[in-house]
């Protein structure tokens, strides 16, 4: 099955990566993500409720609204931590970060279950350097605007009538959401994330990387 | 084979669901619509209890009453939209339309009889994606940064929820239209849109007004105009006067206007009358002019006094038809009281305006005799612009304090010096019994003393 792909692009400074790169996260999830199931003993279920948050940003004139879910952000934020982190760290001009939906299959043994992807959002980031604090603030409303689109777009996207993985069986529950949240229940996702630029990546570090999120999958 | 009966009612059981569907995820969008500008962050928290669209969504009872109000007052109940529209709305009171919000349900698709139980469930997750993206959307668009700016001192932002089509033209010449998105269901689509601003500045759609400026037009302003050079001749002048006026409705022509002012020009003085000092006038001469009312007053209020001092007012002549004449000034006696008039007509309005100095009465009699013959202390000049004449009264009623008879010692009275030596007495008398009454004060201090 092919995934749906979409690409998100940013042009922002370096402090503003964490945040301009959360807001869009958090509102693809906020899509992907549905109540807590409760099952009952006849196999019905009952879904929870998906609370709301608004998030105001500090360095970018921006509001966003997320699920309140601790557990969620926590997770999100280290994710995109590591990635803004190493953006900054090594010089990098440019980075790419993918917040990927997929489901697993089960396998026979002895292969463990496969990863199958259905909606995979790509956001790539561009570094700016700005010395002039009028640039800085014309760059703000800049990004403001760019956030504000790309919301407007994501939105669209998540309104067309497109595949979605179907509810499951409470015992396969597992395969298509992941249930380790205590308070929300978000479709399997995981991020990925690729830097570039000043320093190349090497062809070890990307095979190291590979079989890092492979065997994370596991 | 189905039974067509039961097919029909599961049908129409079907359609209901399907309209309390739709009416459930009007009353949330509102809700999310109007608490979204209303300035303040958003938190609600998530639970495993069932709600409706499985989004958390606070409900503000005042918008559920009109959202009800709204969608029953709606004309042709389901396939009319129902409008959320946000302004803004200054200090001042000036209005802005920020956008218009609607959640219509179009009727694009025929109900599906054979439509399964699992599309129900199907629809109910996918509006509650609808939601989420309406929340979404609410935060980016520029009406969510004025509402969390909104505050009593500057402006607030205000909603209006109706049933019909959305009222665009109040958002101006500029504006977008944004489909947040759209779901089919067997017995239409729901689809959410809005129509926001993006010309932010306070401007009229017509013709320009000016909205918080000075009410007079520049020229016109005080403001501006606090010195103006009024033409002498006559001729200028009355262009002067006739280029700044216009005939308003139901008024007099433009003529008569300027007939009437000619009326209430102040007359001209010789300036000299001011500076020359004047060797014999221990008053004010009468100078100025008085209306034949005024004149008739002094002459009544001059009959009514039975004073010593004679009022000279009865023998003045009323020169209401003579022209204005400087020679006139000169003051021949204290009672001289001739009147000039600039005009043919009577002027019937005045203002009271002080002249000169006051000479200071050196004795009661002197004062008394001054109240009685200066009647001319104040000068009566015209108002102009003016047809009613609300000085006059209080013209008259001063001249007639100024000649109010003196007051006059009554022959049987007691002479003051014997009232002086009979308190005199009547202290000294007090002074001896002194100590009697120190006595009666303190056995009277011993009785309460006693009593208590």
């Amino acid at each position: 099955m092919n995934a749906r792909s979409h690409c998100l692009e940013l042009s922002v400074e370096g402090f503003q990566v964490d945040e301009a790169v959360s807001c869009l996260f958090h509102t693809v999830l906020l899509h992907r993500s549905l109540g807590k199931f409760c099952f009952a003993p006849d196999g019905t279920y009952t879904m929870g409720t998906v609370g709301l948050q608004d998030v105001d940003c500090d360095f970018i004139d921006f509001t966003y609204i997320c699920c309140s879910s601790p557990h969620l952000d926590r997770k999100l934020r280290n994710d995109i931590s590591e990635f803004s982190e190493c953006l900054r760290r090594d010089n990098h001009t440019f980075g790419q970060i993918t917040l990927e939906f997929f489901q697993k299959k089960k396998a026979r043994w002895p292969f463990q279950s496969e990863c199958i992807p259905w909606e995979v959002w790509n956001v790539r980031v561009d570094l700016l350097k700005i010395c002039n604090e009028t640039n800085r603030q014309i760059s703000k409303e800049k990004i403001s605007d760019s956030l504000s689109d790309k919301i407007i777009y994501i939105a669209e996207i998540m309104n067309r009538h497109e595949y979605l993985p179907s509810i499951p069986p409470q015992s396969e529950l597992d395969l298509v959401f992941d249930t380790s949240f205590a308070d929300i229940q978000p479709y399997l996702f995981k991020t990925n994330y690729l830097t570039s630029g000043a320093s190349s990546p090497s062809v070890g570090s990307a095979v190291q990387k590979l079989i890092r999120d492979t065997l994370s999958l596991s | 084979m189905v039974d067509t009966r039961t097919l029909t009612e599961s049908a129409e059981k079907e359609r209901q669901e399907m309209e309390q569907l739709t009416k459930l995820m009007t009353m949330k969008s509102a809700q999310i619509i109007v608490q979204s500008r209303m300035g303040e962050k958003l938190h609600t928290y998530c639970t495993n209890q069932n709600s409706s669209m499985n989004v958390a969504i606070k409900e503000i009872p005042d918008v559920v009453t009109e959202t009800k109000l709204a969608l029953s007052n709606g004309i042709g109940g389901d396939s009319m939209p129902l409008c959320v529209e946000i302004f803004l709305k200054t200090i001042d009171g000036d209005i802005m339309t920020l956008e218009t919000w609607s959640i219509g349900l179009l009727a694009e698709s025929a109900f599906d009889p054979f439509c399964s139980r699992h599309l129900v469930y199907t629809l109910y997750n996918r509006l509650g994606i609808l939601l989420k993206s309406l929340v979404s959307v609410s935060r980016v668009i520029p009406a969510y940064r004025y509402s969390r700016q909104q505050s009593n001192d500057s402006f607030q932002i205000h909603h209006r929820i109706y049933a019909g089509e959305p009222q665009i033209h109040a958002l101006g010449k500029e504006y977008k239209e944004l489909q947040i998105g759209q779901v089919s269901m067997p017995i239409g689509t729901i689809q959410v849109t809005v129509c926001y601003r993006t010309s932010m500045t306070l401007t009229s759609q017509q013709d320009p007004i000016m909205l918080k400026s000075d009410h007079f037009r520049k020229e016109y302003s005080p403001r501006h105009n606090q010195i103006i050079k009024t033409p002498i001749d006559e001729e200028s002048r009355k262009a002067y006067i006739m280029d700044d006026w216009t005939v308003g409705a139901f008024s007099d022509s433009l003529e008569e206007k300027v007939k009437k002012l000619n009326l209430y020009r102040i007359p001209e003085f010789p300036k000299d009358t001011f500076i020359k000092p004047r060797k014999r006038a221990e008053y004010w001469p009468p100078h100025m002019v008085s209306s034949n009312q005024l004149s008739k007053a002094q002459q009544n209020s001059t009959n009514e006094n039975n004073n010593s001092i004679s009022i000279s007012a009865q023998n003045n002549k009323i020169n209401s038809g003579v022209a204005y004449n400087t020679n006139s000034y000169e003051t021949k006696n204290k009672t001289n009281h001739s009147m000039n008039t600039s005009s043919n007509e009577a002027i019937n309005d005045f203002i009271l305006v002080e002249l000169g100095q006051s000479v200071k009465p050196h004795s009661p009699e002197d004062f008394c005799r001054r109240r009685s013959c200066d009647t001319n202390p104040l000068q009566f000049k015209p108002a102009a612009f003016s047809d009613s004449n609300p000085n006059i009264e209080l013209a008259l009623f001063y001249q007639k304090f100024l000649r109010a008879p003196s007051l006059r010692v009554r022959p049987d009275h007691l002479n003051v010096n014997n009232h002086l030596s009979e308190i005199v007495e009547q202290i000294k008398c007090f002074d001896e019994r002194m100590d009697e009454f120190d006595r009666v004060v303190l056995d009277l201090c011993h009785k309460d003393d006693d009593s208590e």
